[in-house]
Formats: C-alpha cells, structure tokens, sequence
C-alpha cells in the first residue's frame, strides 16, 4: 500500500496501563504495511509513542510495559499520604506523593539516552505547563525528560522542569492530543484515547477526589474530542478500545486483553483507514 | 429523497467518509437546500460515518437552521451512534429512533 500524498499522524492519548492498547494498534499497522509520518504521545501514550517511534520490536515494547505498571511505581506513596495529612509532609508546586527513582528507570530504559532527532518517525510529547495550564509540545533534545514531565500525575509524581517550565501530565490540559497532529500537517489521523473507569463504591476521602477527577478528565477527552472531530479538515478515525471490565493501574495480568482491545479498535477501523489512504 | 408534509426526507446509505462526503454535500445543494426549510436524514441504512461525515450532517444543520428550519436525524445505527456521540454531535441535533417521530417532531 502506498500513501504517499496523505501523511498519516498517529496519537496516543492518556490512559496509564490502558494505552498499551497501542500495541495492538501497532501490530495492525505493521501487517498492513501502514507508514505513519508523525507520532504524537500524551502521558501513557508518550511511553508507547516512543517504543513505536524509535522502531522497537513489538515484543520488546511489550516487555518494557509489563515491566513498567507494577506497585513500584508507588514507591512511598501510602506513608507520604498520611504526612501529608498530617502536616509532616509540607507540600509545594515541585511535590509529589511518590518516590518516583523507579518511574525514573523506568522511563531511562525505555527512553534509552535517545533524543528526538535519533527517532525513526518524528515524534511530539504532550505535557501541562504547571504554572499557568496550558499544552506543552516537546519535540527537541532528551526523550526521557519529556516523556517523565508527560507523565507528571499532578499529586502523585513531582512535576519535571524542561526548558524552565515546570510541567506536569498532558492529560491535564490535552489528553488526546489530535491538535498537534493536525497543526504538524496531518491529512489523516489515527486517534486512540481512553476514558478513565468510573468508581462504584467510596469509602474515603480520596475515592470521591479521584471521582471527581475522572469525571472532569473524562469530560476534557470528551469536548475535546468532540471540538477535534468538528473543526478539522483532516480525517480523523477514533480508535476506542472498550475492556470488559475496569482497568486498575497495576492489572499487568489484564495485558493481552489490554492489546487484544487495541487490536480489535484498530481492525475496526482498518478498511476505512485503507480506503482512504488507498484513494 | 421524499417529501412527507412538506419536510424532507433523504435515506442516506453505504459509508460516509471524506471521499463519499463532497458527493453528498452536492446532493443536498443541489436538490433540497432550495426547496425545503426541514430536513429528516434517514440513516437506517448508513453503516459508517467518519469525521467527514459528521462535518457533512453539522453543514446541513446550521443551513437548515440559518433558514429558519432544522434538521433532524432518525434511525441511527449503533456503530454510526458511537461516533455520534463520541463527537458530541448528539448535543447538536436532535435524534429519533424512527423517521416517523422524526417528522412528529417538527409539529412541537
């Protein structure tokens, strides 16, 4: 298949764990000889972004990603929460209640000391400028510091510096970011994102705050989805993959039906993605 | 494309994409955009709707409403609801589950 007059974006947004999806994405890709131009990453997705922008094996990235949402990730979590509570923990802009040396590693191998400019497909990191809301683009220099600040979950990982801003994650302020796709000249846009899994039961403080905050992040995916679809020119295919049940942060046992879901989203989608890539 | 009391009413089918979209924009510029104030889209046998698409269907509603009428949609299927409502279109325009309720409507 050529598609040489189109150039294809891809766009992976926010969703932790969920957007291992994308690999599912990626294998479709792959088999159908599919060539992207651009890829552009939010949060989570940024991690997948990189795997798939820098040429990684499928396998590995999968092995990457088994290996990356585990409790470790957690480090501290539960006794900087209750200092918090108790006033021992003075919290400001740069906190977080995590350890995050293991989100760090994580993120290093995984990023292997690449820069942008070593990947195979150019890729764009969305992040959140801390300071005053708005999207961050990161396209230039270290892959690690960008893909760390993308992944910034306001509370819980410290927020990262980049260029003297302080970032946090994107998902706060473009969780599925198909605006950069289209504003770096995308014709065609392959869209997968994520809503955050509503809770059913609440016994604490936290559970209501981490309600509240799906609920306002799940409306923010939504609008700005909707806003995306509505004024753009560029074609644009939704790839939603939809779990059987909730998807916890940590549900590594849930991963191939994680990639399974992406796969099933992606062939969903395939012969319009191909009719008009074919045109 | 039918006319029922005056309002019509068009059975869009197949899959709407950016190739199908222009085709269709020209359909209705061409055969109904002048004679009629209210339009029913009947989507019974429209399996796809891309983002083209949905452009196309918000295209007819501010026209119609720029003219005093509006659009309305009926018998939507579930993969094109999906995307429907994905975009928000929903909150757009209103959608009935028969082309019959759809005309109703209009007498509100």
């Amino acid at each position: 298949m050529t598609n040489s007059k189109k150039k294809v974006a891809l766009v992976i947004g926010s969703g932790a764990i969920k957007c291992a999806a994308s690999i599912g994405m990626f294998q479709v890709l792959e088999e159908e000889n599919i060539e992207v131009d651009l890829v552009v990453g939010c949060s989570g997705g940024a991690i997948y972004g990189v795997g798939f922008a820098a040429g990684i094996p499928l396998d590995e990235i999968k092995e990457l990603s088994d290996s990356t949402w585990t409790k470790d990730l957690m480090q501290d979590y539960l006794v900087n929460l209750k200092a918090s509570k108790d006033g021992s923990l003075k919290f400001n802009e740069r906190s977080g209640l995590v350890n995050d040396t293991y989100l760090n590693d994580k993120l290093k191998s995984i990023s292997g000391g690449r820069l942008f400019s070593d990947l195979k497909i150019p890729l764009i990191v969305v992040a959140t400028d801390f300071m005053d809301g708005e999207p961050v683009e990161l396209a230039e220099g270290e892959i690690f510091s960008s893909v760390r600040a993308s992944l910034a979950i306001p509370m819980i990982f410290p927020p990262w510096e980049v260029n003297g801003q302080l970032l946090v994650d994107g998902a706060a302020s473009n969780p599925l970011p198909i605006d950069v796709a289209i504003q770096n000249g995308a014709d065609v846009v392959l869209a997968m994102g994520f809503t955050i899994d509503y809770r059913s039961r609440f016994r604490s403080l936290t559970a209501v705050q981490e309600q509240l905050s799906s609920i306002y992040m799940n409306n923010i995916f939504k609008n700005a989805y909707a806003f995306h679809n509505l004024a753009h020119h560029s074609e644009i295919f939704p790839i939603i993959p939809e779990f059987d049940s909730t998807i916890s942060m940590f549900d590594i046992h849930k991963m191939p039906h994680i990639i399974e879901r992406g796969r099933e989203a992606t062939l969903e989608q395939l012969p319009h993605i191909k009719r008009l890539l074919k045109d | 494309m039918k006319d029922i009391n005056g309002i019509a009413v068009v059975s869009i089918a197949g899959e709407l994409d950016a190739l199908s979209a222009s085709e269709l924009t020209d359909f209705f510029a061409s055969r109904v955009g002048d004679s009629y104030i209210n339009l029913v889209t009947d989507l019974e046998s429209l399996s796809y709707s891309s983002s083209a698409g949905i452009r196309v269907f918000l295209g007819l509603a501010r026209f119609f409403r720029q003219k005093g009428g509006d659009m309305r949609i009926a018998a939507i299927r579930p993969p094109v609801e999906k995307i429907f409502k994905l975009s928000k279109f929903d909150r757009i325009v209103k959608i009935f589950p028969s082309v019959e309720d759809a005309i109703k409507s209009f007498d509100k």
